[in-house]
């Protein structure tokens, strides 16, 4: 079975700054992507739920499959938007079967 | 004094109020209980709604009074003006950095909608009835202390991004999310909608919007005592001086309240619900506008006071208080 290598980042950011992410993913080129609800979890500021009324501390998953040059500028351009936004992006090689979705 | 009092009592005995009570207790108690986020999104659209809606068709029903005009003015005023006192009071109090200073402020600045539903019901628990267009007024106050606590903050407003590496100052984001925040689109469009269907539109929806209304609030508010827990139990940086701080500046706004309706010259019920939107803490949308423009202010600050000292000050003896003292001097 042939398979093609890319990129995959996992990009955990609060709600209100998820249209960031998006944005810098569509100017690098990245379309195909998923958002997912956190629920609950512990980071460095401690234990965090989507028990909160409003979504302003709200945690987004953001899933996304993309070619190593698409991956290196989303990842450079989230360095930036890091230096003031918390957030994390997880970045691992995957295999993908049908390499022109991604 | 005693009338006060009185008011106090039949406050703290309400369903709401021990609704409230109840969730702050299983939420401190560590118990299971807890409303499903959505719920509670939907029961807070849901009392939005009911609101704007009542206070359209209010205002339809009685045209632009000139007390309408004065309550707006005297709100846009304190919007204003709350966001600088909060900055103020905020530093006499703490140590904080100045930009979680200015978060905080934005925080006071802007007003909870909830406390102004939970004061709407003790007024009418208490026999005397604010005009319903008061939503509006409340709707009005959302953004305006947002916006001037940002410029108390001494730098961008909003962070340059890597989509955008040259932007700063009020983006048109940020612009989009204090003027576009859900909550202010349900407030104000049901107002208008309420306005424009008048009283036959307030008949068909009565059963919604004023039945279902003390139940869902209590409800709500049971939600609200759960946030508020887990707000007081999470990761905080309150200080007494800071919780101290987080009762003065209701107890300050409501004053300034007060004194603004004295001036233009509006009756009690009115005074006392400005009075409560000024001492009111935003939970909803500053919290989001915050996270967006300020992220370096501290959230352990901002949150648990708003939620976790101020909500339930008012909610359990802010409101009769303030109610009480309009009535004494107006």
């Amino acid at each position: 079975m042939q398979t093609h290598t890319r990129k995959k980042l996992e990009i955990l950011v609060e709600a209100p700054i998820l249209k960031k992410v998006e944005e810098i993913l569509d100017a690098c080129g990245v379309h195909v992507f998923s958002v997912f609800d956190g629920r609950e979890g512990r980071g460095l500021s401690g234990r965090w739920t989507d028990q909160n009324v409003a979504d302003a501390l709200d945690q987004r998953l953001v899933w996304a499959v993309m070619t190593e040059e698409a991956a290196d500028q989303v990842v450079a351009r989230l360095a930036v938007l890091f230096q003031r936004y918390p957030g994390v992006v997880v970045v691992s090689a995957v295999e993908v079967l049908r390499a022109e979705r991604f | 004094m005693t009338e006060i009092l009185g008011l106090a009592a039949a406050n703290l005995m309400s369903p709401a109020v021990l609704f409230f009570a109840l969730g702050l207790f299983a939420g401190l108690a560590k118990s299971d209980l807890a409303i499903p986020e959505q719920v509670a999104k939907g029961l807070s659209i849901y009392l939005l709604l009911s609101i704007g809606f009542k206070g359209g068709a209010a205002a339809r029903a009685t045209g632009l009074t000139s007390d309408f005009v004065s309550a707006l003015c005297v709100g846009l005023v304190l919007s204003v003006v709350m966001p600088l006192v909060a900055f103020l009071i905020l530093r006499a109090f703490s140590k904080l950095e100045r930009v979680t200073l200015a978060g905080t402020a934005a925080h006071y600045g802007s007003i909870s909608i909830v406390t102004y539903v939970a004061a709407m019901d003790f007024a009418r628990l208490a026999g005397f009835e604010p005009g319903a267009y008061l939503a509006a007024v409340a709707a009005a106050m959302e953004t305006p202390g947002i916006i001037v606590a940002l410029m108390l903050a001494g730098r961008p407003a909003a962070a340059p991004t890597a989509a955008e590496p040259h932007k700063s100052g009020f983006s048109a984001e940020l612009l989009r999310e204090v003027l576009l925040n859900g909550s202010v689109v349900v407030l104000v469009g049901a107002f208008a909608i309420g306005l424009i269907s008048g009283e036959a539109g307030a008949k068909r929806l009565d059963i919604f919007v004023n039945g279902l209304f003390a139940g869902v609030l209590c409800l709500f508010l049971l939600e609200m005592g759960l946030v508020a827990a887990r707000r007081m139990q999470g990761r905080n940086r309150l200080t007494p001086g800071l919780a101290a701080a987080g009762i003065v500046i209701p107890l300050v706004g409501a004053g300034l309240g007060l004194a603004g309706s004295a001036l233009a010259g509006l009756p009690a019920p009115e005074a006392a619900i400005l009075m409560t939107l000024a001492a009111s803490a935003s939970y909803i949308a500053a919290p989001a506008a915050i996270r967006i423009a300020l992220p370096e202010a501290d959230p352990g600050v901002y949150l648990p006071l708003a939620i976790g000292v101020t909500f339930p000050f008012n909610v359990a003896l802010g409101i009769p208080l303030y109610a009480g003292i309009a009535q004494a001097v107006l």
